[in-house]
């Protein structure tokens, strides 16, 4: 990544880049809102309204997910507050969120590929997956953990082409609120500041000294973050406690964190992070609601009983291997940063959760790799296929399959997959 | 865009520096300040209100009453009471918008305040924000035993911090209470008294130089499981401390607490 003037290698005007990309926004929006009124409230979606309440007019932690951080709290009890406790109070802003991180996907993807058709795919890529189609219409803070990181990358990218100093407050900004929502976010964090840090030694002093951009730098990824962190937790502080007792909390969540096992039988869930890429995985959350408020009948008790199934699309999942291999091969090949940094962010985001034992590493997690998955696959499939008018029809072939998978997957991430016959037989033999 | 300077970028980042440690003294001085005491004194000065109440419920009424917030409570009791799922948020089965969602603190006041859990909703409602608990010797050792099943316990040499959710709660023995280092509710339920002797209680007490605004002693009434034998104890300790025989008080005797300076 050397600048604005770098030239694009697909050659798309911007103008047309961002309207594309504004037509794969809308359809991600359509997606993450379909039928969304009628998708019953799960026992999680209810418990983060209460949560959210709990927090922030009381300043306690709990019921649910008291060992993550407070910035979901905060963001759904505003939403709250401003639109009622109807749908768009408790899911309002995972759907906001998860839209908005289809732009994010592809404007970075545009940053660090230097491609439009690779950003353009990813973001397509993005906007069709079924895990975070299924976390955007829920109102759990999981696809917070996509966006903000993003939106830090995204300024970070900014600053380096044109070194302006409010980009990086920006980046320092998006990055606290990030952590502030998941602690994940502290891994693209590292990786950014280290790429920076680099960029600078790399390319010298233009004007300014190094050291002085370096200390700007450290400060605005590091401090203005954990300032941002801490603020969210002001409610927690008006309970009466002290700085030291805050740090003492941090140890519990820690090792909450280090050791959660979720509350169901392990044997039933896909819970190892090493095994994503290799072998279908799914992210599950089944409920039991009665929205007519009728007694139930025992008989028809299946009837309450809803899925909600994320599993990545084929077409994508078993690609994100080779296609981050051959991701790091180009960028050892041409030293290209904004490869490596597209690499760096994958590896970083993913290693850690593949080699953790302490815990099970649920396939909501993913939502903090799988954006960067979504990059590398995009930048494999445009590079090996985008090259001869052959190829390029082997390329539309594989969007057709990326689409004609997404359908069936689609309906079981919005609970809709019993309605289906094909996908009613899944069920019945699971 | 003014130019940048190597002394401009300096400057921010220096201010955002200070605005960070600016902004932790602050949260911590916030915090502090959200503290409501009475007038403090050891166990058995006369400023403290020392009072004996029939049930928890009335330790509960007279803490609310008095306004305190954020406070350590020391419960000194033979064993802690473990809470059934009964006390987990209720999440009805139909869940129609728009959300009936609740505020959990004030609706377990209303609906589920018991004497097995007045410290949970105490904690919930924001008297207390830690508790510490003096448990007899078999009353700690059950603990340490399920403690060993937990894995956000920490245990020590005859200290042990068990959390909830994030709520801090230690347990000791007298033997191993060293005193804390600020004042606390004090609130001893007769059941202490089945294996610890009084003269006992008020001399470690005493010797850990435990600062308090509020001593309550807690008869159990009716808890079944209690004999006249620990209750005439708990009248020996209110003697010991200062209380005349047998008074019962009246939780709105007290002045209200205030925020600490």
């Amino acid at each position: 990544m050397s600048g604005a003037s770098v030239p694009m290698m697909t050659g798309i005007p911007c103008q047309r880049f961002h309207i594309h990309l504004g037509f794969i926004t809308l359809l991600g929006f359509f997606l993450r809102t379909l039928l969304l009124p009628s998708q019953p409230v799960t026992w999680d979606d209810y418990s983060v309204g209460l949560t959210a309440i709990n927090y922030m007019e009381s300043g306690q932690l709990g019921p649910i997910m008291w060992n993550h951080p407070e910035l979901g709290n905060i963001l759904v009890y505003s939403a709250l507050r401003l639109f009622g406790t109807g749908l768009v109070g408790l899911k309002g802003m995972s759907v906001i969120v998860g839209v908005l991180s289809i732009t994010l996907v592809g404007l970075v993807s545009r940053q660090l590929l230097r491609n439009e058709t690779m950003a353009l795919l990813a973001a397509l890529l993005w906007a069709l997956d079924p895990l975070a189609i299924d976390m955007s219409r829920q109102a759990v803070h999981e696809i917070y953990m996509a966006f903000f990181p993003l939106a830090g990358i995204y300024c970070i990218s900014r600053y380096r082409m044109g070194r302006n100093h409010w980009w990086l407050l920006a980046a320092g900004a998006g990055f606290g609120l990030g952590l502030a929502s998941k602690w994940s976010v502290a891994f693209p964090l590292v990786v950014s500041l280290a790429f920076l840090i680099n960029d600078f030694r790399r390319k010298g002093a233009s004007g300014v000294p190094v050291p002085a951009r370096m200390l700007f730098a450290a400060v605005s990824l590091m401090v203005l973050p954990a300032v941002i962190y801490i603020l969210t937790f002001i409610p927690w502080f008006g309970q009466g406690h002290s700085v030291g007792e805050w740090l003492e909390l941090h140890k519990d969540m820690y090792v909450e964190t280090k050791l959660h096992v979720g509350y169901e039988e392990l044997s039933r869930r896909d819970h190892r992070a090493y095994e994503w890429f290799i072998r279908p995985v799914s992210w599950r959350d089944s409920t039991f609601n009665n929205d007519t408020g009728e007694p139930m009948v025992e008989a028809e008790s299946g009837k309450y009983f809803i899925d909600l199934i994320g599993v990545g699309n084929p077409f994508v999942w078993f690609l994100v291997i080779p296609a981050v291999l051959y991701l790091v091969r180009k960028c050892v090949q041409r030293r290209d940063e904004g490869l490596m940094y597209a690499a760096a962010l994958f590896l970083a985001s993913y290693l850690p959760l593949a080699f953790t034992y302490s815990r099970p590493i649920f396939v909501n997690a993913a939502l903090s790799v799988m954006p960067f998955a979504m990059m590398a696959v995009a930048h494999l499939v445009v590079s090996t296929l985008c090259t001869t008018r052959a190829r390029k029809r082997i390329f539309a072939l594989y969007l057709a399959l990326v689409v004609f998978a997404t359908v069936p997957l689609y309906f079981l991430a919005i609970g809709k997959g019993a309605e289906f016959p094909f996908l009613r037989d899944y069920f019945l033999q699971n | 865009m003014p130019k940048i300077t190597s002394r401009s970028l300096i400057a921010v980042s220096v201010a955002i520096v200070v605005a960070a440690i600016l902004v932790v003294v602050l949260l911590d001085r916030y915090g502090r300040n959200a503290r409501t005491y009475g007038a403090v004194g050891a166990i058995d000065s006369p400023q403290v209100v020392r009072m004996v109440v029939e049930s928890p419920l009335d330790a509960y009424a007279f803490w609310k009453q008095q306004g305190f917030k954020g406070r350590t409570i020391l419960l000194i009791a033979d064993a802690w009471e473990r809470l059934g799922i009964v006390n987990q948020a209720d999440i009805p089965s139909a869940r129609p918008y728009p959300l009936r969602l609740y505020h959990i603190p004030t609706t377990f006041e209303r609906e589920k305040l018991s004497p097995a859990n007045f410290l949970y909703v105490a904690a919930l409602n924001g008297i207390t924000r830690r508790v510490v608990a003096i448990l007899s010797q078999p009353g700690y050792d059950d603990m340490a035993a399920m403690a060993q099943r937990a894995t956000e316990a920490r245990i020590g040499a005859g200290e042990l911090y068990l959390p909830h959710q994030g709520f801090p709660r230690w347990f000791t023995t007298l033997a191993r209470f060293r005193g804390e280092k600020e004042p606390v509710l004090l609130y001893v339920n007769a059941s202490y008294f089945r294996t610890v002797e009084p003269e006992d209680l008020y001399r470690q007490l005493k010797a850990s130089g435990v600062a308090t605004d509020a001593v309550i002693l807690c008869r159990g009434g009716e808890d079944n499981r209690l004999t006249n034998l620990e209750r005439a104890k708990l009248e020996r300790f209110a003697r010991l401390i200062g209380i005349p025989a047998a008074k019962n008080d009246s939780p709105a005797a007290a002045p209200a607490a205030r925020p600490r300076q």
